[in-house]
């Protein structure tokens, strides 16, 4: 078992140079858009011009006769539906499109340009149907119906409950003790409605796959795709076929942050493969495709009401969240559900009421992001602390250390939380922060504290096998997109064998190899590979203890690893190699050292569909404090942020320098958003803004300083006690700004992006 | 007067002299990456906004993405695969001082960086924070918040343009 | 596939252009990323890259000279230009990035005809004008007087923007721009002002001009006149200034936001040059 122990690790804990750091660095690294196969065609896709509408007719006859057209497909020759758990999603649109962008044929042809001019070709004669872009009016029972097949897709029941007859694909209730009466005892109430705005995740890399279906019918697909296995499975489940028959292999992914989890471009890839006579299939996406048509983090709206006594503490407090979840489901339902029972923040409420709607749009499809909901819901609750505090006389930091959970107490959905890190993190915070001093002249400043759950249930395998020369190779279907995998999951491998980080070999995400792993995301990655790692790694500790009693004639209770050799304790004399072990002995009555390590989180529960509770919905939380200091230009509107502090409760920091640059990233990423970014669609539902000329995503010159700091609140079943960090460092950002600016400027703004524009609004300085 | 489309042409890339026949109006990115096999440069985008294509021409950083093959024949182009493509060896200084500082993360901006980094550190541009930031200006990453990035290119122009500090975070 | 032809005499080029299926390129910024984006309508891409006198940069004793081919880095590091048009040369060595200045010409900013530029204000308060050729003959145009025009439309068929004269400004004359995007870099301006005077005061030859107050970036004539009468009418020529604006609106900016920031920039670009042209600290 992972436990902790005082004894200095030789690998862990220390920042040892990524693994990956050289392919990278020389461009020698494979991504998706690399691959290159003998015979490959290319694809195209016409789209939808509409954001909703009937497909009256698709004559592709002219496309057919182009020279060099090999596969033309429409939604009628595929008519597979995707996405576990609301199976919504056509590879094509087969009868109806739904959004603006919506693949309706696509072609495959000898060369991009021959694709081109072949869709160009093609056409579409659709009636248009009225459109809703508003998740509130679609809400409405007269809200044109965007699914009316909605009974006939294939849904997992047990993770959500839609409303009949509507667009509202889930509704998600948590409730917890009475919060009227907590309401009518309270001494004081608060209400606050706060929004999110849509914006694009934009990974410099566009997505990439490459499909092939061979001659026995297996597909191979290359794909820039987080979680292959995810994919194989949901790919085999909508084609109908066994998962084997499905390979997916996810090279070195150029970015990811939740827009390449899920199927994206991939089914269109393997709906052309599927009738390309073997041949593979490329399609990469263009930048315009992928921030118009692919995915956004979608805009959610919280309304908070909170009853609190004259000392703040909160006796009730109510939210209501609406998801716009655009034209399909993707993670929808499980975002509502993760996302809203978030809602009400990492504290001490007796009494809880929280309704998510997940609501279809005829818009762009909103998919998993980075912090999976929290830091929609951080911005809300956040804000909501800040205005509680001031109205109340409350230091805003001091009123978050009355109020935050506590080690033992029982938090929104009914689990008793241990390994709580948030006061640590929050006090770290304000220290680093200067908090006990006054802010600068002309400066505000706030802290925040969130609280993010990783999904469960999640498990995760691994094989590890000892090569001839002592080597070792870890399989591992984990993918590196730049998070840092590669190397954090080699440092473990090391550690928990004795053998030197240079000895680890990890072959990575290929479905053919590499055993099942839920996903890469939710920060589970360090946690629940990381101690499948630990426990093959242990396991091939203890054949290399017994080969090596053997060799060296001793028990293996007088033996230690270290750096790749064995040696008998004391005596350095004594000693053999891992090579020395790894070969087979004439003779040896045991085969090659080989392990596996499966990992599922002990005991987690699901939820109740009504009250939302669960006692263990998680195997753990990350918990963060992120710190900002601004100045507000009261001529333009424009927030210069000096300084981002962000904590994080890693429970082991496995490599610090590793945990630093995700902080920083996931901070610089989150400031964006917050300060410029924004998917911006017409009165058709166009995205006006699908470049990066007009998508004002940050330059080198418009990150502020960031300081990250990790602490650790080990967590038992934590490989080494390591929890994970990813998703933290987004989740607070927006909501320390938007507080900050409340506190240099005193004006409240509850809807992102904090532009300029908004902010002189809100300083009434514009006219019209 | 209309040319033929298809022109033998002699590109310098990376030190080495190559012949190519190349549709004239054919973009260097594509001849680099489909023709000659460099695949460290990378397209990011279609409106020359992301920087993932940079390299060098002359010395001087251009965008791939929207040059034409033609206008870069007879001039040296470089590429990050001429700092270095040995996984075995040491690497090039600037992609030491990228790896040490834990400047990459998912490395698909890398190349077109590298490439903006050694142009500036080659420059007469004295290098402080703020200037490294402007040369950098024209490529996007998302991964890193450019901290790294940043404190890499200081650190390997100390060590290129000689100052003689050995000091800083070593593994 | 669109064909791209490199003609080396001006000859051969305006016989490449004949026909509508034609298009020029010198810096390619605008033009190759809408190939890049299969949105060019046309046949054969002319570049004008290896006509003689394509890249000449020089002066004498009454304007400079920059032809059609030299690029926004090659100007700013042109000794002359941070004497004689210091502004001009500062934003061409900033804006953008690196590798889109070392492509990117000065007069091709001016050519495309662009609604969002900071170079074309500037050089609309430099009195600054281009030199169009075609197979019969040259004309002159001010960039004030092109840049009315959204694109190339101010050109007719088979006609070059063969370069720019840039007349050297009267010995007092100072130009200050500010600008505002939502990003610190390269990004184009959703609004941008720039301001010249002179500075002896009162001055004669002033200048304001602003993209983002109205759909191509144009001189303010009222706040021109309002700035002459001198630095106690900053005010009112703001006043002016926003009154003429009739700003667009889109996704990065309603026009109540340009018309305010339009103020703003002009104050902060006013501020600048008149406390220069009063002798007050540079």
């Amino acid at each position: 078992m992972t436990g902790i122990s005082d004894r200095d690790f030789s690998i862990i804990g220390r920042s040892v140079r990524q693994v990956d750091g050289a392919e990278k660095l020389t461009g020698t690294a494979v991504f998706a858009g690399d691959v290159y196969l003998h015979g490959m065609l290319f694809a195209a896709v016409l789209r939808s011009p509409i954001a909703h509408g009937l497909i009256q007719r698709i004559d592709v006859s002219r496309a057919e006769r182009v020279k060099g057209v090999k596969a033309v497909v429409t939604g009628n020759d595929c008519p597979f539906r995707y996405n576990p758990p609301l199976r919504d999603q056509p590879f094509l649109a087969i009868d109806r499109v739904r959004y603006v962008g919506e693949p309706v044929v696509a072609i495959a042809a000898e060369d991009e340009e021959t694709a081109r001019r072949a869709a160009l070709l093609v056409e579409v004669d659709y009636e248009e149907l009225p459109a809703v872009f508003d998740p509130l009016a679609a809400m409405s029972k007269e809200a044109p119906r965007i699914h009316p097949d909605f009974d006939n897709y294939v849904r997992d029941s047990r993770l959500f409950t839609p409303v009949p007859q509507s667009n509202i694909l889930s509704h998600f209730k948590l409730r917890k003790g009475n919060v009227d009466a907590g309401f009518a005892a309270a001494d004081r109430i608060f209400e606050g409605t706060y929004r999110s705005h849509a914006f694009n995740h934009a990974p410099l890399e566009p997505h990439a796959a490459v499909a092939q279906v061979d001659r026995t019918g297996q597909l191979t697909l290359w794909a820039s795709t987080q979680s292959p296995w995810f994919v194989a499975e949901d790919l085999a489940k909508a084609l109908g076929w066994p998962v084997h028959r499905v390979r997916v292999i996810s090279p070195y992914i150029g970015g990811g942050f939740g827009i390449k989890h899920g199927l994206k471009n991939e089914p269109i890839a393997v709906a052309l493969a599927l009738k390309a006579n073997g041949r593979p299939v490329r399609f990469v996406l263009s930048r315009e495709e992928v921030f118009s048509s692919t995915a956004v983090r979608g805009a959610v709206t919280v309304s908070l009401k909170t009853g609190v006594r004259e000392d703040g503490s909160i006796v009730a407090r109510k939210a209501e969240v609406v998801w716009d979840t655009g034209a399909y489901a993707d993670v929808g339902p499980l975002l509502c559900r993760n996302g809203s029972y978030s809602a009400t923040g990492p504290y001490r409420i007796e009494n809880q009421w929280i309704d998510g709607y997940c609501v279809y749009t005829n818009k762009i499809v909103s998919s998993a992001f980075r912090g999976y909901g929290v830091m929609e819901m951080a911005f809300a609750y956040e804000s909501h602390t800040d205005e509680i505090a001031r109205a109340l006389s409350l230091d805003t930091v001091e009123y978050r250390r009355r109020i935050l959970l506590r080690e033992g107490d029982e938090n929104a959905t009914g689990e008793v939380v241990r390994s709580i890190g948030l006061r640590e993190c929050l006090d770290a915070c304000a220290e680093a922060m200067d908090w006990d001093n006054p802010v600068p002249e002309g400066r505000g400043r706030a802290i925040v504290t969130t609280a993010k759950s990783s999904v469960a249930p999640s498990g995760s395998s691994c094989f590890m096998y000892m090569n001839d020369d002592g080597s070792l190779t870890l399989m591992s279907s984990t993918t590196e997109m730049g998070q840092g995998s590669r190397t954090v999951l080699s440092q473990i491998a090391a550690e928990s064998v004795g053998a030197r980080l240079e000895d680890i070999r990890l072959r990575a995400s290929d479905t053919a190899f590499t055993p099942p792993d839920r996903s890469t995301s939710s920060s589970r990655s360090t946690f629940n590979m990381g101690n499948a790692v630990f426990t093959a790694g242990q396991d091939v500790r203890k054949q290399i203890l017994s080969r090596a009693s053997a060799l060296l004639e001793v028990s293996p209770d007088e033996l230690e690893i270290c750096n790749s050799s064995v040696q008998v304790r004391g005596v350095p004399a004594a000693c053999c190699s891992f090579s020395d072990v790894a070969k087979v002995l004439p003779g040896a009555t045991s085969g090659p050292i080989t392990a596996h390590g499966s990992f599922v989180p002990k005991e987690t529960t699901s939820f109740d569909l009504e009250t939302g509770r669960g006692v263990r919905i998680t195997a753990f939380w990350l918990y963060s404090s992120q710190g900002v200091e601004v100045s507000v230009d009261g001529d333009t509107g424009e927030i210069t942020v000096h300084k981002i502090v962000s904590v994080h409760d890693t429970g082991r920091t496995l490599n610090p320098s590793a945990c630093a640059v995700q902080a920083e990233g996931g901070v610089a990423i989150a400031c964006s958003a917050a300060l410029t970014e924004e998917t911006i669609l017409d009165e058709h539902g166009r995205v006006v803004n699908p470049s990066f000329m007009d998508y004002e995503m940050a330059t080198a010159g418009d990150v502020p300083e960031i300081f990250p700091i990790m602490v650790e609140v080990p967590h038992a079943e934590g490989p080494y006690g390591a929890k994970g960090m990813g998703e933290g460092p987004t989740t607070g950002v927006a909501a320390a700004i938007a507080n900050a600016v409340a506190d240099a400027a005193d004006i409240r703004v509850r809807d992102l992006p904090l532009t300029p524009e908004r902010i002189l609004r809100s300083m009434q300085v514009l006219e019209g | 007067m209309m040319l033929p489309d298809g022109r033998d042409v002699t590109l310098m890339v990376n030190g080495t002299a190559t012949e190519a026949s190349v549709p004239s109006g054919e973009f260097l990115l594509d001849t680099l990456r489909n023709r000659l096999g460099l695949l460290s440069v990378k397209e990011g985008c279609q409106s020359a906004a992301c920087g993932s294509c940079t390299v060098l021409v002359d010395g001087k950083p251009r965008l791939a993405c929207i040059t034409l093959t033609l206008d870069a024949v007879g001039v040296p182009a470089r590429t990050v695969e001429s700092l270095s493509t040995d996984l075995g060896a040491a690497m090039h200084p600037l992609q030491e001082a990228f790896a040490r500082n834990y400047a990459t993360q998912c490395g698909f901006c890398a190349p077109g960086m590298l490439m903006s980094a050694l142009a500036v550190i080659e420059s007469n541009t004295e290098l402080t924070e703020a200037s490294i930031r402007r040369a950098l200006s024209g490529n996007l990453c998302r991964c890193t918040g450019y901290v790294q990035i940043v404190r890499a290119i200081a650190d390997a122009s100390e060590r290129m343009n000689g100052c003689h500090d050995q000091g800083g975070a070593e593994e | 596939m669109v064909l791209y032809a490199k003609p080396s005499s001006w000859v051969e080029a305006f016989e490449l252009l004949r026909g509508d299926s034609s298009v020029v390129k010198v810096g390619g910024c605008d033009l190759l990323p809408r190939y890049r984006q299969h949105m060019l309508d046309t046949n054969l891409i002319v570049g004008l890259n290896l006509l003689p006198g394509v890249g000449d940069l020089r002066m004498d004793s009454s304007m400079a000279w920059v032809a059609a081919g030299v690029t926004l880095g090659d100007f700013s590091e042109w000794a002359p230009a941070s004497e004689y048009w210091p502004t001009l040369a500062a934003v061409a060595g900033t804006i953008a990035s690196p590798a889109i200045r070392n492509a990117g010409t000065v007069v091709g900013n001016v050519v495309q005809g662009w609604t969002r530029t900071d170079i074309v204000p500037i050089l609309q308060a430099y009195d600054a004008r281009l030199v169009v050729r075609s197979a019969h003959g040259e004309r002159k145009v001010s960039v004030e007087e092109y840049s009315s025009t959204l694109g190339t439309g101010e050109l007719r068929s088979g006609e070059i923007v063969a370069g720019m004269e840039l007349p050297i400004p009267p010995p007092e004359y100072r130009v200050a721009y500010r600008r505002f995007s939502l990003r610190k870099m390269a990004s184009l301006p959703v609004v941008g002002v720039a301001v010249g005077v002179e500075s002896n005061y009162p001055s004669r030859h002033t200048r304001v001009s602003v993209t983002g107050g109205r759909q191509m970036p144009t001189r303010c004539g009222e706040a021109e006149l309002e700035i002459a009468r001198g630095a106690e009418r900053l005010a009112e020529a703001s006043a002016q200034l926003c009154k003429w604006a009739d700003p667009v609106e889109d996704c990065h900016g309603s026009a109540a936001f340009r018309r305010h920031m339009v103020g703003v920039m002009f104050g902060r670009a006013a501020a600048e040059v008149v406390r220069s042209a009063e002798g007050v600290d540079s």
